[in-house]
């Protein structure tokens, strides 16, 4: 019984991370159909600059807040300076994310070198806490919180604000949303930036257990795919759901078959692809 | 269609016929330095790099003596690229003798054009068993290691020394672990030990917490990879506290290459096994130890392919001094005699297959000086890359695989 609780909360663990990750990426597509295959490199980025301000201030605060930033900014310019010139043409626009995403990449590896990096935690964060049915390392708790509080706020915004109308009308109906005077460039950029400042703190957050490392990037970006494609593509439910049914199908096939976890992890997705094309809470083209 | 084949065949000839005519007209010889020193690896390649490099001030006036020069390429760590290199060192660059490569995979790339160029070769740190075994060349030499190798002696050290009957070994899935685990459970299950439950997991694993939750019972654990998947193993081991059940204990590259300062103190007393340890106290592996610091800073600790690089370098050198020069037969047979009594390893020579027989250590982290570092706690001399065993018994049985040798100690495989 220990296990299935154990196995239960490590999917929610990483069901969590899949969900900082998924979640903007899956925004920026439904507004503006760009799948930034730069993500899992904002990713990379985030963590390895969280990583290394958090070893020289000792502040876990400073090093999120540090991870997130240098990718939002990196987001930012990447958005107004170089996607905004191929607007509109689809594989240019997949191209560039690629180029950006291995630009950024190759640039971490000759700052950082090869050599993995984990994060130094305070063994009060390590230590494990009881929640009830068993012991769990607290950080790891955190994490879970963290993506909770994080789906509650982004759903408050999309559901009660004007920011979250005029965002749910660009991904609904681009064109009539323009014509309504909603200024759809700008809030892509706005939503784009926000998306890349998440995958950075995510990069910080992931290397409290998973050793930050080159390839990294593309195993992050890959997961992140699968979990919009499960989810529906532009869905924050869909990212959501698909976040949980990833983090569970991983947990419970490395857990009991790890030869074959890459399997199961894909198989969700090619089942949805088949049977459902445009995902669970995806809109049909 | 056959026309063309005769015309590549004797063009190619000619070629050879022509650079043999190069060589013969210019008295320098040149060894090529290869590994991967950008990209993912370069730690590996950078190691290489400096202790050849503290070779070559070592050995100055003797390098003036020959007239040898010396050349570093990049492998990038990738199997083609490190062909490439090769190729540029005999077609362009007139190289006498390649030193290296450094990972696995370039190793065997590196031997496949060698078997094809005759070129005298000296493999560093690369450790696939069959570069000195069924796929061995007579001009390939190792100053390195098999992947079975130092595991021959950590099986045993286990079995008898440590008591554990029951291994679980979670492994990365590719061949270098395969031969780690089956030199380990050759020697383990004949020492006392009851079982060895493997569980494979992909290389590029970074979540173990579910492989962590349904970890079967043993004695203790045993981690058969290293880098960012052993780092991230090592993390989460502690994260689930599972050190306070079972003990982790590191297959050979787990705890010895690179990841100890990013481990921290959680990794003291970890066990592992290698030709080498950086906590070494002989006089042979003080002095390298300090001239390497003293020539590249002390904030880098030379490690294994540090001292493999430098010992491939010496053997090289020390070649071309017995041979008199640059007639490649020569070179290779005096290659193949190699006698290291003062390798900052420990003594070793090369067997009969161009493999060393040395000293095997039982490494335990420590804290040093303020930095943690592997110092052997036991020796094991004389071990060959077959262990215990013939070489013809070994070389005739099967090699090993994701699920070869078998698990169960009470095997007949193991009588």
């Amino acid at each position: 019984m220990n296990t299935l609780y154990f196995l239960t909360l490590n999917g929610l663990t990483m069901a969590a991370l899949l969900f900082i990750m998924a979640s903007g990426l899956t925004l920026a597509f439904g507004l503006m159909r760009v799948v930034n295959l730069a993500h899992g490199a904002f990713y990379l980025l985030g963590g390895y600059v969280g990583v290394q301000v958090i070893n020289d201030t000792g502040s876990l605060t400073l090093g999120l807040l540090a991870g997130g930033c240098i990718a939002l900014v990196g987001g930012l310019l990447m958005e107004r300076f170089l996607l905004q010139r191929v607007r509109g043409l689809d594989l240019s626009e997949a191209l560039m994310t690629i180029a950006v995403g291995l630009i950024i990449a190759d640039a971490l590896l000759v700052v950082y070198g090869g050599q993995p990096v984990s994060l130094p935690l305070s063994r009060e964060l390590r230590a494990p806490v009881d929640l009830g049915v068993m012991m769990y390392p607290y950080f790891r708790v955190l994490i879970m919180v963290f993506a909770l509080l994080l789906g509650i706020l982004l759903w408050l915004v999309m559901t009660y604000t004007r920011l979250g109308a005029a965002i749910r009308a660009g991904v609904d109906d681009r064109e009539t949303a323009m014509s309504q005077g909603i200024n759809v460039p700008l809030l892509f950029g706005g939503v784009f930036a926000v998306a890349s400042f998440l995958a950075g703190i995510a990069g910080v957050i992931g290397t409290s257990y998973m050793s930050l490392t080159q390839g990294l990037d593309v195993r992050v970006l890959m997961l992140s795919l699968v979990v919009i494609i499960i989810g529906g593509m532009g869905s924050l439910k869909g990212a959501a759901v698909g976040a949980l049914i990833t983090g569970m199908v991983s947990s419970f096939a490395t857990g009991y078959l790890p030869q074959f976890a890459l399997f199961f992890l894909f198989l969700p997705m090619t089942l949805i692809l088949v049977f459902r094309p445009q995902g669970l809470f995806g809109r049909a083209a | 269609m056959k026309y063309t084949k005769t015309l590549i065949v004797s063009s190619v000839s000619a070629l050879a016929v022509g650079a043999a005519a190069h060589l013969q007209a210019d008295d320098t010889l040149r060894i090529g330095v290869i590994g991967p020193t950008t990209g993912v690896f370069s730690f590996f390649g950078e190691q290489q790099r400096m202790g050849v490099e503290l070779a070559q001030e070592e050995l100055a006036d003797q390098l003036e003596a020959l007239n040898i020069e010396v050349e570093f390429y990049d492998s990038q760590g990738d199997a083609e690229t490190t062909v490439d290199r090769l190729r540029a060192m005999e077609s362009r660059d007139d190289i006498d003798l390649v030193v290296g490569p450094v990972l696995g995979g370039t190793g065997l790339a590196g031997l496949e054009w060698a078997k094809g160029s005759g070129m005298p070769t000296v493999i560093s740190y690369s450790a696939p068993e069959d570069i000195t075994m069924r796929d061995r060349a007579e001009n390939v030499v190792r100053a390195g290691w098999t992947g079975a190798q130092p595991m021959f002696a950590f099986g045993e050290y286990v079995a008898k020394e440590l008591g554990y009957k029951r291994i679980v070994m979670v492994g990365q899935d590719y061949s270098f672990p395969y031969n780690q685990a089956g030199g380990f459970m050759k020697t383990f299950c004949r020492a006392g030990g009851e079982s060895v439950e493997r569980i494979w997991h992909p290389t590029g694993t970074s979540d173990y917490s579910s492989i962590l939750a349904t970890l079967p019972d043993g004695d203790a654990v045993l981690y058969n990879g290293a880098g960012s998947d052993g780092l991230a193993f090592f993390q989460q081991y502690h994260d689930f506290g599972i050190d306070a059940r079972m003990p982790l204990l590191g297959g050979s590259n787990f705890f010895a290459v690179g990841n100890l300062p990013e481990m921290g103190d959680q990794a003291i007393g970890g066990l592992s096994a290698l030709q080498y340890a950086e906590g070494l106290e002989s006089d042979s592996f003080l002095s390298f130890r300090d001239a390497f610091w003293a020539m590249h800073g002390d904030e880098v600790m030379p490690l294994a392919p540090a001292e493999h690089g430098y010992v491939a370098f010496k053997m090289a050198v020390s070649a071309f001094d017995s041979a008199n020069g640059g007639d490649r037969d020569e070179v290779i047979a005096a290659l193949r005699e190699t006698e290291m009594p003062d390798a900052p390893r420990g003594p070793f020579h090369l067997d009969e297959y161009g493999n060393p027989v040395q000293n095997i250590y039982i490494n335990e982290v420590q804290e040093v000086d303020g930095r943690l570092v592997n110092v052997p706690i036991r020796t094991y001399e004389n071990v060959s890359q077959f262990g215990p065993f013939e070489a013809e018994e070994y070389l005739a049985g099967e090699p090993d695989s994701r699920d070869f040798p078998p698990s169960d100690c009470s095997d007949p495989y193991y009588d």
